[in-house]
């Protein structure tokens, strides 16, 4: 049993006239005749359609019908009416090869298009004022979440996952696609008014765009939210500076040392992957570690005294660069995002043996955090650091990251 | 008075302005009427002719006196004899340069 309906993805816009008129007049010699159009899909009638059969497109120019005295006009000469097109034409076929062609002076048939053209026109300014305010206030949005502070600015450059650029170049494509489209009418409007019929376009477009695109961003979205989801370090295996090799003293996990305890978040070692196409797969390693020694106290401290527990931690973010020349602004970016608020923060750069630069960053007073930097190559690690150990002396253990 | 004020008329245009001159007419007579002056020359195709009774009516060139059941009567205005009378001038010019530069 064979199927009387038959859907079809509509290859082309609907501003592509003569191509859609085209695209029908093929499927007719198939016979496939058309019951249901628009942008998206068209539903044929399979068996009805009559090979040699023209089909034309009128716009609708805001008439839901056309009107009686044009049917009329229009039957007289052998075309009969198919249907609305999505609101913008009327469909009109003729069967019979004698019957004349429907438009015989282009620059009436441009006139013909007056109305609809002028709507594209409207439409695609307003869509360009909708487009730009809507790209202003993402990048808004962007500056207020990153609290306008210009030193990590750079950071956009590589922070802007590979997601968020993925999005952006899909609305800048399809903002493309949709004045592209919106040409080809407006194109085959001026010239009808010139006198001149231009050859039907052969740009088709897959309409599966749609569905691929929303398809796409939608793996994007799962697949981005997944590989950004942090993984315990013991299940991790990209290279990172373990927290203990900058201490003195041998140190436990959490879980070690409390192992009836349920953990809290924030004394789990977890690793974070991030992608952008500065720096394909970068990752942020997050340390925390406990002395087995407690305090007099029940109570976890960073930075010593006999009073609470010594838990130091290690924040580090691991670029590998696809532009080498980025790494000392990375740096300085990462270092400012890591930056804790209300202390004021004194740079210094320094040179190591085997590296391009050390950037070291400490508090105003003597508070225990401490943030540098060491970069090689394309490759830069960014650490944040609390806990007892200077890591001016450390500087060959953190020099391995970027080895 | 100014006849119509969007530049020359195509062929088209011009005959189906002309078919008014002697009557008021519906559709399908003015195809006849411009098929039987040009001798099958100049063929209206409908979707011509109606855009063009549109944009005339629009334009106010003709205007719609009665209707006839699905047929429409239109007949021309003073404006559109005014358009029609300025562009059979034009084409005089038209002719009179050319036939100056050829013989």
């Amino acid at each position: 049993m064979t199927l009387k309906n038959v859907f079809k993805l509509t290859p082309m816009s609907l501003y592509n006239i003569q191509g859609l008129e085209r695209w029908l007049e093929e499927r007719a010699d198939e016979g496939l005749f058309p019951v249901w159009i628009n942008g998206d899909f068209t539903q044929f009638h399979r068996d009805e359609g009559v090979p040699g059969t023209r089909f034309r497109l009128e716009a609708a120019n805001g008439e839901e019908f056309p009107e009686t005295d044009r049917l009329e006009l229009y039957r007289q000469a052998g075309w009969d009416y198919g249907g609305t097109v999505s609101k913008m034409y009327f469909l009109f076929y003729a069967t019979n090869p004698g019957a004349p062609e429907l438009h015989t002076d282009p620059v009436t048939r441009g006139l013909s298009l007056d109305w609809l053209a002028r709507q594209v026109q409207r439409a695609r300014r307003r869509m360009r004022v909708w487009r730009l305010a809507i790209l202003g206030l993402l990048l808004l949005g962007i500056l207020l979440a990153w609290q306008v502070e210009p030193r990590r600015l750079p950071l956009l450059l590589v922070n802007l996952s590979g997601s968020g650029l993925v999005y952006l170049l899909w609305f800048l494509w399809f903002w493309r696609q949709e004045e592209r489209e919106a040409r080809t009418l407006l194109g085959l409007w001026h010239s009808l008014e010139l006198g001149i019929t231009p050859l039907a376009p052969s740009r088709t477009r897959s309409r599966l765009f749609w569905p691929l695109s929303a398809l796409t961003l939608l793996v994007m979205m799962v697949g981005g939210w997944l590989y950004e989801q942090p993984v315990p370090l013991e299940d991790f295996s990209r290279p990172y500076v373990d927290l203990q090799l900058l201490e003195s003293e041998p140190l436990s996990t959490y879980q070690a040392l409390f192992p009836q305890e349920r953990p809290q978040d924030w004394n789990h070692n977890t690793a974070s992957r991030h992608f952008s196409f500065l720096a394909p797969s970068y990752y942020t390693v997050t340390q925390n570690l406990f002395s087995p020694k407690g305090g007099t106290e029940n109570g976890f401290s960073p930075f010593g005294g006999e009073e609470y527990r010594y838990s130091p931690d290690l924040t580090g973010v691991y670029f590998h660069l696809t532009v080498p020349a980025l790494a000392r602004m990375t740096a300085r970016a990462q270092m400012a995002q890591l930056e804790l608020a209300n202390f004021t923060w004194h740079y210094e750069e320094r040179q190591a043996p085997g590296l391009d630069f050390v950037l070291l960053a400490q508090t105003e007073h003597d508070t225990g955090f401490q943030l540098v930097s060491v970069a090689k190559g394309g490759r830069v690690a960014v650490f944040r650091y609390a806990g007892r150990e200077d890591l001016t002396s450390r500087l060959d253990v953190l020099a391995a990251a970027v080895a | 008075m100014s006849g119509r004020e969007k530049g020359p008329l195509t062929e088209p245009m011009y005959y189906v302005l002309m078919s008014f001159l002697g009557r008021e007419m519906c559709g399908t007579e003015i195809s006849e009427f411009v098929e039987q002056k040009t001798g099958g020359r100049v063929r209206l195709g409908p979707g011509t002719l109606y855009t063009l009774l549109a944009k005339f009516q629009e334009e106010g060139l003709i205007a719609e006196t009665s209707v006839d059941g699905r047929k429409r009567i239109y007949q021309i205005t003073d404006k559109g004899r005014t358009a029609f009378r300025e562009e059979l001038a034009r084409l005089r010019t038209c002719v009179d340069d050319g036939e100056e530069a050829f013989l």
